[in-house]
């Protein structure tokens, strides 16, 4: 057993793919609980405030009218210091009040009102103090609960509306509400009169199955969701009391507002910021509705936010503190910075604006960037990620040996203008335009990936590529780029696609409902929709030809309205449409426009995130506020550049693998240990299936042959995985291929190609067929080597080279020198050799 | 504090679940009485007969002793955050726990009568708390019945059922000591007894006979974790058949109460049932969208009805037993043949839920209600609509006098209506609520 055999003492198998299956799963736990998770205050780290010696202090609201006995007010206390540093005092504030009985302060400096009349408050934090005023009125009013404005965001904040439980599609346990409560109406009915009324209960309102269940007094599978000493469950008692009360014509609520309501940077110890929200309505009123709103936060490790709206530093990092309220959405981005004692600043001279800025940010979050990657290190990895292959051992030797100063850049310019260059990157758009047999035909997929190939070769500006996909029209084996309408079921999966791929968004959330996440509405998602809706495709006598055309009628409606939906675009922009020409050019137009506020920027990002193996933004194709960008600025100064440039892209690649950032080492230093998203070191990332079937190919000299397609393609450069010419097996029934997570391509996410472990990737590795066959063949590199009576030296010496691009040091000479001397069978111990060397994590990462 | 005071709260409700459980210290810890309205509310959900999460399933003695002592006790106390049961809440209070420990030390004795019942049968009968003096509000009537030859209105009231004088609305007497909620209400043919179906959602479901006179128990039947929905005697008063949210059909002897069959070909909650006039057939209709015939002479199923596209809440027979009528959530009325389950016509097709209906002149028309403001009859030969009655809200419960000359429906606001069929004239109209 090849278990038994550990040659170099050091050989951790597989040790960061055992450690990448762990995070994994520690991810996915954390994005089960993530959506509804309700942090209390006191399982967070939140320390007493440090007051120090602030100059002023700002409170707001200077003024404010209770307008009800349930409204209540929450201050921010904002202490402002010499330095310029400001911190968030709200919590240490002691509030005085001139008249005594109008209302009362209880914890985080949250006020209640207790009976009409005007009072003056004395907000006092160390010496500093500031008096604002109250006008509190209508207590004695005997309004209900208000079922959209109080309620319903109580079910939401509870978690129970969201998309993991009952708000889910066809919500959970026969028991469905509206995601995050869009659906007043529908909640309406299900809350209170579906199967009999038997949610709640009217004379004994706390025992209500609508509460008993969150409560977890009643079997909940959801769990414990909701306290009765929870503001929501006193909501919910109160609004059941009223007989489930439904306002007939409430007031519209406009939006909300947050404060603070600018992006704002905390520094320990001051990591804690309290939050206001206010909703506003078109009757003219605004309420503080801090304790109906939701929080959440984009990091979990960088910032928590409790369920009043206290915003706790974790670590190092920015990350957006989203509030939801109905249907609106507000976010803040956050910094939280510390002091490093002990750090001395020292950074590579930036090759370029990319090393400026993320250096820029690393100095703010004080994660020190780590040197330049050695030559070897470099070599292996910018082979990788341009031309997915790995170099042989001459070119290594030559590079290494080379004395240069621009070795590196020659490198870059020569290999950009590689074949394997064109065809692995030809592969990474044929994934994301979802090519395959299955969708477009044999024929189909053969042309696409032609005419990709030839875009990218070309280096056609990104613009024109859009262009001509989008706008294309005719036979599917004329117009190649025809195959894009084959791609999806209808043309709203077509818009969908289009708007991930180009704009970088989900928008697909919006079919049903407004997105959870985005400003994108269902008008927006019809809007979209209208463009394409007149897209017609047909198959013809011939085999495999499709032809799309462009019908002149033929509308979209709004599933709700009934009513025509005009082609819209986002922005204020007014759509001038000429009813002569294809719709469709009035929405390229402006997608290619270079003020298009997406366009250039995803681009930018999916390159950037297929040369670092992160998005600036991540995920690559998921730009919103409220998923911040690990580097604002950067992503910003890509874009334009790219603008500028004409939509180059190999302007782009080219401008990011010269970076110092694209260059650094791998390995971490003392401080940048924690960081895993601002950039400060390469981060290392599995082969693709793909790299990882030509890597042991190259390395073992037996190359994998692929059905279907011509004799000599590699794995990096198959047109689709599922080609298939008459009875021959489909390129992808390779099982290697599967369990590493090649994409089958039916989605436009980069997402599907799985980076996860799994078993069936650690007993391919142990002994699959294709490592095996690879390792067993008489005829393979280092079989054939032994047989010509090479020096062992020598082919441990060329299978350092090819595997991991250096040569073995001393004690690695050493060690498989001696075990292949002491072995029997000395074709078996050179299998061995190679296949310890193939389960380093050395040669399975790129780093 | 909040963790503290959850933890108070959740021993109080567990406590009120368990009879008096500090005065019972010094006896034996009982399984039925103290464990197993523990398993029933805090695992079933995730370890019953819906889900048996890790193949897990604690519904039952038997069951919950395959898992074993030691592996439930584990659940309990680890300290495993992955590993500690219930997930995602608060652990059970120590002296929950304690209990556990101490039915082990004292011999894990079963003191139920079936190891195989379900624990919501093996817990022994809850008392009912005495219904409030005056509501605060009026309660949905989701069960109506008229009693001593028409002259009284029965109606479902919280923990207890009302009888009003029919004649001019008045509360006549209270029954007390019945379930939370009561969802069907049916008189023995021989008028002294009473079934009455319901529970607490969520939590229990029980059919209770009861003496109409004195309000007695007669006998407490079908016992389960979440509502019986419906009771009824057939014509010669021989039989009782019983259904609910378990998805069962049970029918029971009315004489001894034995379980004379259960049938459990439902997949979902069986909403209502109905008798065929020899006592030989009963038809039952589901949320799971099928209505089934069954026959008690071989204890099979005959036929299953799949025409609706919606949760069927009532059934009834034709006149001759041959057709069944059923009702369901999309609105729609469906005529169909009893042996084979085909299609025969279509009746109504409302744009919403109907839940009852009911035969008019010997089953020549029909009348039905639900959640649109009116009440229709229909002619069962022609489908055309006869008479409408309106009204204010959605009717969830309808009763039609022996006679078929009066018209009872009562609604979701608590509103109980008595009509004249042939005038249409509203007879009387009340809030039925103490």
């Amino acid at each position: 057993m090849r278990s038994s055999i550990k040659p170099f003492e050091h050989c951790i198998v597989s040790q960061s793919t055992r450690f990448s299956l762990i995070a994994f799963l520690c991810l996915s736990a954390q994005l089960i609980l993530g959506e509804s998770a309700q942090h209390e205050e006191a399982d967070l780290p939140i320390t007493s405030i440090q007051v120090g010696t602030p100059e002023r202090i700002e409170v707001s609201p200077s003024e404010f009218t209770f307008s009800g006995p349930r409204d209540q007010l929450q201050l921010v206390v904002t202490g402002h210091y010499a330095n310029g540093e400001i911190a968030d005092l709200t919590r240490a504030a002691t509030l005085k009040f001139s008249s005594l009985g109008i209302a009362e302060a209880g914890e985080r400096s949250a006020i209640k009102p207790l009976a009409d009349g005007k009072t003056n408050v004395a907000v006092s934090v160390g010496d500093c103090t500031t008096s604002i005023s109250l006008n509190v009125t209508n207590q004695k009013s005997k309004d209900p609960v208000s079922f959209y404005y109080e309620a319903l965001p109580a079910l939401s904040k509870a978690g129970c509306a969201a998309g993991g439980c009952h708000g889910a599609p066809h919500g959970k346990g026969e028991f469905r509400l509206s995601l995050w409560g869009f659906d007043p109406v529908s909640d309406q009915h299900t809350i209170i009169n579906e199967e009999f009324g038997r949610r709640v209960n009217l004379i004994e309102p706390e025992k209500s199955l609508l509460l008993a269940k969150p409560r977890n007094d009643v079997a909940h599978e959801g769990g414990l969701r909701l306290r009765d000493s929870d503001t929501e469950h006193e909501v919910l008692v109160n609004w059941i009391k009223s007989g489930c009360h439904v306002e007939k014509k409430p007031p519209r609520c406009n939006g909300i507002r947050l404060t603070p309501g600018e992006d704002l940077t905390l520094k320990r110890p001051h990591h804690t910021q309290q939050f206001r929200v206010e909703a506003m309505f078109d009757d003219g009123s605004c309420k503080d509705i801090t304790h109906l709103a939701s929080y959440e936060s984009s990091d979990e490790k960088i910032c928590r936010v409790s369920r009043h709206g206290l915003a706790v530093g974790m670590g190092r990092g920015e990350a957006a503190v989203i509030v939801r309220y109905l249907e609106y959405i507000q976010s803040t981005i956050v910094s939280f910075v510390e002091d490093v004692p002990d750090l001395t600043w020292e950074t590579e001279t930036p090759a370029n604006y990319v090393d400026e800025l993320i250096y820029a940010k690393l100095e703010k979050f004080k994660y020190l960037p780590s040197g330049l990657s050695g030559d070897s290190e470099f070599f292996r990895r910018v082979h990788l990620d341009l031309t997915g292959l790995l170099p042989t051992p001459v070119e290594v030797s030559d590079f290494l040996a080379s004395s240069d100063p621009d070795k590196r850049s020659k490198l870059i310019d020569e290999l950009l203008e590689t074949e394997e260059f064109t065809l692995f990157w030809t592969q990474k758009w044929g994934d994301v335009l979802k090519l395959s047999a299955r969708q477009m035909g044999h024929g189909g997929v053969v042309k696409f990936h032609r005419w990709i190939r030839e875009s990218v070769a070309s280096n056609q500006p990104y613009d024109e590529f859009a262009k001509e996909i989008l706008l294309a029209t005719g036979s599917n084996l004329i117009t190649p780029t025809s195959n894009f309408y084959r791609s999806g079921s209808d043309t709203s999966d077509i818009m969908e696609s289009t708007a991930q791929l180009f704009l970088g968004t989900r928008i697909g959330c919006a079919k049903c409902h407004n997105h959870p996440y985005e400003p994108w509405t269902q008008d927006s998602y019809y809007g979209l929709s209208a463009f394409f809706n007149r897209i017609e495709t047909r198959k013809t006598g011939r085999k495999g030809e499709t032809v799309v055309w462009m019908n002149d009628e033929g509308d979209v409606r709004h599933p709700a309205t009934d009513e025509i939906v005009e082609p819209w675009v986002p922005g204020s922009h007014q759509l001038d449409l000429d009813p002569e020409l294809d719709r469709r050019t009035a929405f390229v137009d402006w997608l290619t426009g270079k003020e298009n506020p997406f366009f250039a920027k995803v681009e930018v990002n999916r390159i950037w995130a297929q040369l670092m193996g992160r998005g600036i933004v991540e995920p690559f194709d998921d730009l919103r506020d409220t998923n911040p960008a690990a580097n604002q600025p950067l992503l910003d100064a890509l874009t334009e550049d790219f603008v500028e440039h004409d939509f180059n892209r190999k302007h782009i690649i080219r401008t990011i693998v010269h970076s110092r950032t694209y260059q650094a080492s791998s390995k971490t230093n003392q401080w940048n240990k924690t960081d895993y998203r601002y950039f400060s070191r390469y981060y290392p990332r599995r082969l693709t299936a793909e790299q990882l079937v030509d890597a042991l190919g190259d390395l073992t000299g037996i190359r994998e042959n692929f059905a279907s397609v011509p004799p000599g393609i590699r794995a990096t450069q198959l047109p689709a995985p599922d080609l298939k010419i008459h009875d021959r097996e489909k390129i992808g029934d390779i099982e290697f291929l599967k369990v590493f997570g090649m994409p089958e391509r039916q989605t436009v996410c980069e997402c599907e190609r799985g980076d996860d472990s799994s078993l069936g990737q650690a007993l391919e590795l142990y002994n699959g067929k294709t490592l095996h066959g690879m390792l067993s063949d008489q005829n393979n590199r280092f079989h054939l080597a032994h047989k010509e009576k090479q020096p062992s030296e020598a082919i441990v010496t060329d299978l350092y080279l090819r595997a991991f691009s250096r040569e073995p040091n001393e004690e690695e000479k050493k060690i498989a020198v001696e075990y292949f001397d002491s072995a029997k069978d000395k074709g078996q111990a050179l299998e061995d050799i190679v296949w310890v060397a193939i389960n380093r994590d050395e040669f399975l990462f790129q780093y | 504090m909040n963790f503290c005071s959850n933890i108070n709260r959740l021993s109080v409700v567990v406590a009120s679940l368990i009879t008096s459980l500090s005065l019972l210290a010094e006896q034996p810890v009982s399984f039925k009485a103290d464990l197993a309205p523990i398993l029933l509310n805090q695992c079933q959900s995730c370890h019953g007969p819906k889900k048996s999460k890790g193949g897990y399933r604690v519904d039952t003695f038997e069951r919950a002793m395959e898992v074993g002592f030691d592996e439930l006790h584990y659940r309990m106390v680890t300290d495993d955050e992955d590993e500690i049961m219930p997930p995602d809440a608060d652990p059970l209070p120590a002296e929950l726990i304690a209990l556990f420990k101490r039915w082990q030390e004292e011999g894990e004795t079963f003191d139920g009568e079936d190891p195989q019942a379900s624990l919501a049968e093996i817990i022994p009968g809850l008392k009912h708390p005495d219904p409030p003096s005056q509501y605060s509000r009026a309660i949905p009537v989701t069960a109506v019945a008229f009693a001593h030859g028409d002259q009284s209105i029965l109606t479902s009231g919280y923990h207890e059922m009302l009888v009003w004088a029919a004649r001019d609305g008045k509360l006549k007497r209270r029954l007390s000591g019945l379930p939370e909620r009561i969802h069907s209400i049916d008189i023995h043919p021989g008028g002294k007894q009473v079934a009455v179906a319901g529970g607490s959602p969520g939590r229990s479901g029980e059919v209770r006979v009861i003496d109409l006179t004195d309000g007695s128990l007669v006998q407490l039947l079908h016992k389960s974790d979440d509502l019986c929905l419906s009771a009824k005697f057939n014509l010669a008063g021989t039989r009782l058949a019983t259904c609910g949210t378990d998805g069962s059909v049970r029918v029971f002897d009315s004489e001894t109460w034995q379980e004379v069959v259960t049938f459990a070909n439902h997949s979902n909650w069986v909403n209502d049932l109905a008798w065929s006039a020899d006592g030989n057939r009963i038809v039952t209709g589901s949320k799971d969208h099928t209505a089934k015939v069954f026959d008690l002479t071989t204890n099979s199923r005959i036929s299953t009805y799949t025409g609706h596209d919606g949760g069927v809440y009532s059934v009834i027979f034709d006149e001759t037993s041959e057709h069944v009528l059923s009702a369901c959530s999309k609105g729609k009325v469906l005529y169909w043949i009893a042996e084979s389950g085909q299609t025969v016509k279509e009746l109504a097709n409302q744009s919403e839920s109907i839940y009852q209906i009911a035969a008019l002149d010997s089953a020549e028309h029909f009348i039905f209600s639900g959640a649109m403001p009116s009440v229709e009859v229909i002619d069962l030969q022609s489908g055309k609509t006869g008479k409408e009655f309106t009204s204010t809200c959605n009717n969830l419960s309808l009763a039609v006098s022996s006679d078929d000359g009066r018209l009872l429906t009562g609604d979701s606001q608590g509103g109980l209506r008595l009509v004249d069929i042939k005038s249409g004239e509203l007879l009387t109209g009340f809030t039925a609520a103490p």
